[in-house]
This record gives C-alpha cells, structure tokens and sequence, in this order.
C-alpha cells in the first residue's frame, strides 16, 4: 500500500478539505478570492435583479481591466520591492504622446501606440537607473518623477483636453466591446495577466525578482543581477501602464491634463488586496487581477446597491484597511500553523490525500487508484 | 528695445556659425547665446520700468494653464490696457497655507495691490488680509462673494469681489433642466468631491431641483473617465428613470461614453464649464448645455478694479459677478471661436 493511501485511509475527508483549506489559505491571492466571493454575496443580495447579471459584470470587468493592467505592473514591482507612484502620471504622458503623434503628425494609431508604449517603457527606465545608479528608494524617486510627468503634462496640453479622431477598427481593438458586451480591454487585461503570471512563476526572471524582494543583498550574493531586474521592472510596470493609456485614448478618443491622477494609488490598494506584501517578495498577479475585479465590483456594486453617493471613497478605503488586516493576520496565523492531522509540512502525503480526497469528491472512478498514481 | 537686442544677438549668431571648427563653433554659440539672453533681460527691465509704477500680484489658485490660463491671461491683458505690472504667481498645491505663502511673498515684494484667487472661507484669509492693509497694499478677491451678497459691505476686508456665483450656476443650471421640462430623477455628480467649487454647483443644483419637485441625487465619481462611465452606467441601469445627469466638474467624458454606450438617447447631458469636448457635444446634440463663468473677467476685473483704486481711489459699490452664464446650441458657435482667441 502505497504512503499516499495509507494517508486518505487514515484521514477523514473533513480534515483532509481541512488542509486544503489551510493550504489554500496561505497562498497570497486567498483574501482576494474570499474579498470577490464575499462581496459578490454582498451585493447580489443588496441588489438581486441588478448586480448578478451580465451587464453588471461587463461594467465591472471594464474598471477591472484599464486599473488591472497598471496594476499587474505594479505588483511585479512591489513583489520586487520597490514602488511606482509615477504609473497615473507616465499614463497621462504616453496617453498624450499617442495622441498627439495621431493627431498632429497623421501617424496611424498602430505604430503610434508602439511609440506611446516605448516612451512609456523610457520613462520606466528612467526611473530604475535613477534608483540603481544613486541608491535613492524607489518610492522617493518616483514621486519625484510623478510631479515632474505630471507637470509637463499640464505643461504641453495648457491644462485643456485633447480630441483625437480613432479609426473604428483600433477603438474595436483595443476597448470595443466585442466579446459578447465585455470590452477588448477585458481580454489584454487577462493577457497581460497571464504573461505576467507565467514570468513570475514560471522563469528565473520571476525567481529573480521573488529573491530581490525577499533579500536583494542575498540575491545579489547567490549571483542575481540585482540592478538589471529593477531597471527592468520598472520599465514593464510604465509600458504596461502607457498600454492602459493607449486603451483609455481609443475608448474615449481624448487626453487630459489629470489623466491617470490617482490610480498609482488605486493600483497600490489592488495589489495590498490581491495579497502582495508592501514588504516585497510575496505576492501574486492572480491575486492583484482578482484585487482590480474587487475593486470594480466595489466602485459599480455600491451604485447598483444604492448607497449613499458620498460614501464611496470611504467604503472602498474600509473594504482597503479591511484586506490588508485579512490578509496579514490570516497570513501570519496560516504560517504559523500546523499541518492538519500530523501532516508534515510540505509532504507528499498530504498531497496525495488531498488529491484522492478531491477525486473521490467529484465521483470519478478512478479514485481508488489515484493515491498510488500520486508522485512521491 | 528687445527687436534690437534679439537682432543683434541674431546677427551675432549668424555670423559666428560661419567660422569652421565645430567646438569653437558651439563655444561661440553658447557665448552668443548668454549674450543675447542678457540683453533680452536688459531690453525686458526696460520696458518694465517705463511702465507706470503700479505693480499689482495676482495669487492664482494654480497654473496659468487650462481654466487658470484664461484667468492669468485676463490679468495681464488689463495689465497692459493700464500700463501697470502685473505679476501672477500660484500655489504648487492648493491649499490655505500655501496660497496664504504666496500672498506673503506678495506682500514681501512691495506690491501696490493684490488680487487673490480666493477658494477657501473668508475666515482662512483675515489675517493675511489685515498685514495687507498694515502695509498699505491693496487686496482684493477675484473670487465670487457668498452667494446672494450683492452691495459690497463696508467692512469687507477684500476691496471687492468678482467671480461666479457658483451657488447661482447650480441653481440656473437646475432652472434651465426645469424649463427643458425634464420629468423624472437628475443625477448631480461630482468628479472632484474636495473641491468647493464642484461641490456648491451640486448642492444648489440638486437642492433647487428638489424644490421644483424634482428628484435630484448626488453621485460621487473619480477622475478617471472609464471608471466614470461605468459608475454612471450602474446608475442609469439601477434608476431608469434618470431623465439627466450633469458633470459638476469639467471632465465630461465618461458622461458621453455612458450615454453613448448605453443607448441612452434621451438623457440630457449638462455640465460647468468650457472644454473642448463639451463645445463638440453641444454642437452635435449629445450635450444639452453647460454653464460658463467667463473667467477671463475673474483675470481682467480685479486688475482693473486695483488699478482704479490705487490711481483715483474708486470702490465698488456692487460685487461684481463674472457668471453663470450658459452655453447651448443658440450661442456655442460664437463662443467656439471665443475660445480659440483665449477669451472664453
């Protein structure tokens, strides 16, 4: 009898969905699950006939999408352990880079994006030689860069808006609301996602960057070169935030001076939700694009809700305060605990139980095998 | 002065980008260049001084760029229509204390008269005010008085007060809606929830509509225009009977997304303000109105009023009230062009 059935014979199912749970528990993206399934709960009973139906999900997945891929940005960069507050402003730049190669030069918006995008990832660049190169924390610099982004942005559009004419076919492209209502951004949103998901779970670079966040002077140590991953982070984190902005250019076919202003700090309170520690080094996309999802459900399911119309700054910050004290209290107690039942911590046994436990849950005939197909 | 100072540096220039030899060539040009700059400021302090003595600050509220450019422009056109100096200076951010900074550094450089681009209770500025008078500087508001005041009170700190009524620019907006006929809820939102400004629009707005019977309701939004459209859009859909909705502060696009995207043909879009993408949906239909303080006045008439004071003593008897006025369909052609030529 192999180790993995003697551990589902010996453990009921409760414990072994017991430590599933536990184990699910300590990954970063559990508060944000739990954040989305509670609030949709929330605000499916606040609002029965209007928040769960497809129109709703549509407006949520359009916040979602423009706030979630600066974001994405963001979380790498964090996880990495530094900051971007410049993300609204480089939004604001490239946004009225993009519009004014359309408009004022004839480019076509293809090529102009590209161009919009690279300034973008300069900015970023930017931004991580001036925190490599002189040593100064990367939340200081880019503030500094903010207000300096910010200011020649209101520099060249004298303060006033700018309208640009966008072909149909890149307003479809990039945010039209092709997939059965839900808009393009949705599906560069869960592109982008998933890009950034597979460089940080799935290559060294991501490796690289987990080590940066937890120790860079060990990372450094063990041959992690240190300054080049935080140059390059920080130049993903601006290009994704100039494609955010060339989405935003082709839905509404215009920039402004303020364009971006605030949601460097709106993309910090998606990743804190989505369980990224402000610490660095632990963190998770998964979790940050469930984070924008929660955030959008909050901004659209508190109208639908009927709530009061000042509160809802106020709300978003408690639901804010309120994941982050989830998400390290639940995170410290989990890592403190003890596997359920004598399990050893990370052994295969457990996995095996809790793989049969799952198996035999969803009725498939092979549940009586599967423990001794379970790797050792 | 400064045509002969640029043509000499010019000339200067030409003749020295002739000679060969790249790094003489750069050097000579950045000589030239320090040159020409120098007797740019020379010439500049010359025409300074042959302008009357008056010097006047104007304590903006921010940059002269966008809404506040029309304001600084205002100033010193009528700076140049007097023959005074106008200098106007802002706050990096907008606060009492740091608006009350620049006032000081007003106050620090002798000025004849102030005008400050007040935002705050009159309270935040009776101090700075009352230095002002102990120095013998003029001070003046180009900012509206309370709402409703009209005779200026003789013992108002400020010398006058000129501005919108922002008060009266939500209740017109709710009278022009009333007019219109409109049936059914408006929605009053607000992209900006700290500002004073937006917010008096709203309150006024929504406090008259209810007095006509009309049910109003505030919304609070973010700057951000799709999270805008979205927040609208979950409105519109929770109450069907919206019949309007207006943008309290100048970022109407979201408004025109929601409306467009939602097949909400009927809607009546209102606004405050003048932006670029308001005059086009005016124009188009998709817009029904938005409501004009005519800053440019806020700029001109306290330099005017200042001037007037110092040189023969004159104190307005009224406040003087730039706005609301309202833009539609009937007059956004004429002011259209006004905007190109930086005057609305």
């Amino acid at each position: 009898m192999s180790n993995g059935e003697n551990a589902s014979a010996q453990h009921s199912r409760r414990v072994v969905y017991g430590e599933a749970l536990r184990r699910f528990m300590l990954r970063p993206e559990a508060t944000s699950v739990v954040a989305v399934i509670v609030l949709f709960i929330v605000f499916s009973a606040l609002a029965p006939t209007l928040f769960p139906t497809r129109l709703t999900y549509i407006s949520i997945m359009a916040v979602a999408a423009e706030l979630g891929i600066i974001s994405i940005g963001v979380t790498l960069l964090m996880i990495g352990g530094h900051f971007d507050l410049s993300v609204g402003a480089v939004l604001g730049l490239t946004s009225y880079v993009a519009v004014v190669l359309m408009r004022d030069f004839g480019i076509h918006p293809v090529p102009a994006s590209f161009i919009a995008i690279s300034v973008g990832g300069l900015l970023g660049l930017l931004n991580g030689f001036l925190v490599v190169r002189f040593r100064i924390h990367s939340f200081v610099v880019t503030l500094g860069t903010m207000l300096i982004w910010r200011g020649v942005l209101i520099a060249l559009t004298g303060g006033f808006p700018m309208t640009v004419a966008i072909p149909q076919g890149f307003k479809d492209a990039m945010s039209g609301p092709l997939l059965g209502g839900f808009r393009m951004s949705m599906l560069w949103f869960f592109a982008v996602g998933i890009l950034a998901t597979v460089l940080l779970v799935r290559t060294k670079f991501g490796n690289w960057v987990q080590a940066i966040g937890q120790n860079a002077n060990a990372a450094r140590n063990l041959g992690v070169p240190v300054e080049r991953v935080t140059i390059l982070l920080f130049v993903i984190t601006s290009s994704l935030a100039a494609l955010a902005g060339i989405i935003q250019v082709a839905r509404f076919a215009s920039v402004d001076a303020l364009r971006g202003e605030g949601m460097e700090l709106q993309a910090v309170a998606v990743t804190v939700i989505g369980g990224t520690l402000l610490s660095g080094g632990y963190g998770s996309v998964v979790g940050t694009m469930l984070g924008a999802i929660t955030f959008g459900m909050i901004q659209v399911g508190l109208v639908l809700a009927g709530a009061p119309g000042h509160f809802f700054r106020t709300l978003t910050g408690v639901i804010v305060v309120g994941a982050v004290i989830l998400n390290t209290t639940v995170a410290r107690r989990m890592a403190n605990s003890k596997p359920l039942a004598g399990f050893k911590r990370g052994s295969t046994d457990a996995d095996a139980a809790i793989k049969a436990g799952a198996e035999v849950d969803i009725g498939t005939s092979k549940s009586s095998t599967s423990a001794s197909e379970a790797p050792r | 002065m400064i045509d002969n100072a640029s043509a000499y540096a010019a000339q200067a220039v030409e003749t020295e980008v002739r000679k060969p030899g790249f790094a003489r060539q750069t050097l000579g040009k950045a000589l030239l260049f320090c040159a020409s700059m120098v007797f740019a400021g020379m010439a500049w302090q010359g025409q300074a001084q042959a302008q009357d003595d008056i010097s006047i600050y104007f304590v903006g509220c921010a940059a002269p760029t966008g809404f506040h450019g029309y304001l600084a422009r205002g100033a010193a056109e009528a700076g140049e229509n007097l023959g005074v100096k106008v200098t106007y200076i802002y706050p990096d951010q907008l606060t009492i204390p740091n608006q009350v900074q620049k006032i000081e550094e007003a106050i620090a450089a002798q000025a004849n008269g102030i005008a400050v681009c007040a935002f705050a209770e009159d309270v935040a500025y009776a101090e700075i005010a009352a230095r002002a008078k102990e120095a013998g500087i003029a001070f003046g508001s180009a900012a509206a008085p309370p709402s409703g005041a009209q005779v200026r009170d003789p013992e108002d700190f400020f010398l006058f007060r000129t501005g919108s009524d922002e008060a009266a620019a939500g209740r017109l907006t709710a009278q022009r809606l009333v007019s219109m006929g409109v049936k059914g809820r408006v929605v009053v939102a607000n992209q900006q929830p700290g500002d004073a400004s937006c917010q008096l629009r709203a309150t006024s707005q929504i406090d008259a509509l209810k007095a006509a019977g009309i049910e109003a309701e505030f919304l609070e939004l973010t700057m951000d225009p799709g999270q805008q459209a979205e927040t609208l859009s979950a409105y519109l859909r929770r109450n069907p009977d919206t019949a309007a909705a207006t943008s309290t502060c100048d970022v109407i696009d979201g408004f025109l997304a929601a409306k467009a995207d939602g097949g909400y043909d009927n809607l009546i879009l209102t606004g405050y303000d003048i932006v670029a993408q308001s005059l086009a949906a005016i124009k188009d239909g998709r817009q029904a109105f938005t409501i004009d303080q005519q800053q440019f006045w806020r700029g001109y008439m306290p330099v005017l009023l200042l001037t007037h004071y110092l040189k023969y003593g004159l104190i307005e008897g009224n406040y003087f009230l730039t706005g609301p006025t309202i833009v539609d369909k009937d007059n956004v052609d004429r002011v259209s062009a006004l905007v190109e030529k930086g005057y609305r």
